[in-house]
């Protein structure tokens, strides 16, 4: 079995990747896929932990959690799309629209 | 050569300028994620060692007991949302007219590109019979 800290290690990895990403990306479809990076982050470590607890309550949550970046991902590609047609760009520094 | 700004709404700035401030803000964020993942490593280190329990989370069996047993209202609240999420990204994503007509002068001025050339007519995207009246309407 994988002990618990490399798991940990990958997931804290994972995280730092999608922050690397949030940060620097200035294509909104690329912050969406760093975003997701991010909650897969977490999905590790909630799998991992269910892994060492030999309970099923973290894969479900991880289920759980699945299904909310799938929302998330819908409505984020909804509102890119709409961007898009708005501004015919997804550069995430021109979206002014929104700002106070 | 220079480019208007439009995230800060400042004036003209130069190319090279727009490009330092870019490398400025690889480094950065490059940094904060280094530092991110040092912090969180040494804390994982610093942690004792997880006591591993024995148990068989892997088995779809103990994950449908789960999910149909003390999680089913979060199971059901889910469905719901994704319903929900569903028909809301729908909404979002549809387009109301084409280029040309009135309501792309909601576009703000400095993401707007050129109209093509030729007045095109507003032309309705199949839909409800609500939103076709809500369209007429506008229009006139």
């Amino acid at each position: 079995m994988i002990p618990v800290a490399w798991s940990l290690m990958l997931s804290a990895a994972l995280l730092c990747v999608g922050v690397f990403g949030l940060l620097v990306q200035r294509s909104a479809l690329r912050v969406l896929v760093s975003v997701e990076l991010v909650l897969n982050a977490a999905n590790i470590n909630f799998v991992a932990f269910a892994n060492a607890n030999g309970k099923a309550d973290g894969i479900v949550f991880a289920l759980f959690s699945i299904a909310l970046a799938a929302a998330e991902a819908a409505v984020g590609l909804a509102i890119l799309l709409h961007f898009y047609r708005h501004g015919r760009s997804v550069d995430v520094n021109k979206s002014t629209m929104l700002r106070w | 050569m220079s480019l208007p700004y439009p995230s800060m709404g400042l004036p003209s700035i130069g190319l090279r300028t727009l490009r330092r401030r870019r490398g400025i803000q690889v480094w950065l964020a490059a940094i904060v994620a280094i530092v991110l993942f040092a912090v969180l490593a040494l804390a994982i280190r610093a942690t004792p060692a997880w006591i591993e329990q024995a148990g068989t989370p892997n088995d779809v069996e103990s994950i449908t007991d789960a999910l149909f047993g003390p999680q089913v209202i979060p199971f059901e609240v889910l469905g719901v949302l994704l319903t929900a999420v569903m028909i809301g990204a729908l909404v979002t994503a549809r387009p109301l007219t084409v280029h040309g007509s009135e309501e792309t002068s909601l576009v703000h001025p400095n993401l707007s590109l050129p109209a093509p050339a030729g007045d095109l007519p507003a032309q309705e995207i199949p839909g409800s019979p609500l939103m076709a009246a809500a369209i007429e309407e506008v229009h006139g």
